[in-house]
């Protein structure tokens, strides 16, 4: 089950704590854009964390393997 | 391989057509009104990854034919207001969308610069190219699509073939990119845009047509940005040293960092050395003609890859000189 958005790991992605070498380029195309809304201050954290939840709770199963080395630790 | 993808007379294309066939079709220009209507979309280049290897061809059309893989399907033309609103909402949620754009067109540099507003675009795969001309042509012909329930042929339109797959299957994008950013220079913009003059380099602001030329960078290396692990290319049209400003084949990004790309030496090896090997689930591919000219494609194959030389790659963004694979899965 995917893990909720308030899980320490969506926030660590979207900041670059945590770079993963994710296998999806569905994944890291949606990451990355949501990290640059970020940084030139279109969506705040928070935001960018439930947009980022909500697309992989749509796409749960075609990033599995993705959202297991995401949460490896938990 | 999926699906059928090769190049073909005219009269063979008419034959699939015929049968009521779901089918992207690329070609020269001349080449459409030769063409029976029917369930297709088109668009015009002349360069493609042969069976023996790359060729440029002004007598047959490249066919890439779905039917078997899909459930349903629809076709439909875009003006630039609508390419990034209501194109996305007119996709089927269990499918893949496949988009062509004609190049150097507003709606192609509306996709280009605005899809990093549309939130849903990654929620359905999104693959296309822009549509280009014989090279000798580039100053005097205009790219165009060509939507093949009507026959009409647009050099402002988007066309898009959504395919709505059957139950089980799902589908995938990926990339083959040669290139990555050297260490050293971090480049950034202010504005997102298909030319700049100026930005900042290492945070500092800067021209950046100066620094092209006062560091002679091959402009045949591409801008390089990082997506959280996928190199994404930006390539260079021009570096005008007198109105010091840089033009590219798709937008640099305000939030993105970029630098130059690694030189390579061998761009041939390496590219082939990058091609997955395994294309059983392979639905169909395109490659940028930039590759095709850089890395000296005439006569050489693309592995067992087939498809056009583009003006530009759709791979959910507008990317250079980046080969694009669309793959058929089963859950």
């Amino acid at each position: 089950m995917l893990p909720k958005f308030n899980e320490k790991e969506w926030k660590d992605l979207l900041l670059n704590k945590e770079i993963p070498p994710l296998n999806s380029l569905s994944l890291k195309l949606k990451l990355a854009s949501l990290k640059a809304n970020i940084k030139i201050e279109k969506a705040t954290l928070m935001e960018a964390t439930v947009e980022l939840h909500a697309y992989c709770a749509a796409n749960e199963k075609l990033h599995s393997k993705d959202l297991k080395l995401i949460f490896k630790n938990t | 391989m999926n699906v059928k993808n090769e190049l073909m007379s005219i009269e063979a294309a008419n034959v699939l057509i015929n049968a009521g066939k779901v089918l992207v079709i690329a070609g020269d220009e001349s080449l459409f009104s030769k063409l029976d209507l029917g369930n297709w979309i088109g668009g015009t280049v002349s360069c493609f990854m042969g069976e023996n290897g790359g060729e440029v061809n002004h007598t047959e059309v490249f066919v890439s034919d779905f039917t078997d893989t899909i459930a349903s399907f629809s076709m439909k033309e875009y003006d630039a207001n609508e390419i990034t609103t209501t194109m996305f909402q007119d996709r089927y949620s269990k499918g893949f969308s496949y988009l062509l754009l004609p190049g150097f067109s507003e709606v192609h540099q509306t996709y280009a610069l605005k899809t990093r507003d549309a939130s849903t675009l990654f929620d359905v795969p999104m693959m296309g190219w822009v549509t280009g001309v014989p090279l000798m042509d580039i100053k005097t012909k205009a790219p165009k699509v060509i939507n093949g329930k009507t026959g009409v042929v647009s050099a402002t339109k988007g066309l898009v073939l959504h395919c709505e797959l059957k139950e089980g299957t799902y589908a995938e994008l990926d990339i083959v990119n040669i290139y990555e950013q050297r260490v050293g220079d971090i480049i950034t913009f202010q504005e997102d845009s298909f030319s700049c003059s100026d930005c900042l380099i290492n945070g500092a602001p800067a021209n950046l047509a100066d620094y092209y030329i006062k560091n002679k960078i091959d402009v045949s290396l591409p801008l390089v940005a990082n997506y959280s692990g996928a190199s994404i290319n930006v390539s260079i049209t021009s570096v005008d040293e007198a109105a010091k400003r840089v033009s590219f084949f798709a937008p640099v990004l305000r939030g993105q960092e970029y630098s130059i790309a690694k030189p390579i030496e061998d761009l041939y090896g390496t590219f082939s050395n990058a091609l997955p090997q395994d294309i059983s689930d392979l639905l169909c591919s395109c490659n940028c003609i930039l590759n095709y000219t850089n890395i000296d494609m005439k006569n050489k194959l693309s592995g067992d890859f087939r498809g056009p030389f583009t003006f530009g790659e759709i791979a959910y963004v507008l990317v250079n000189q980046t080969m694009i694979t669309l793959s058929l899965h089963s859950f």
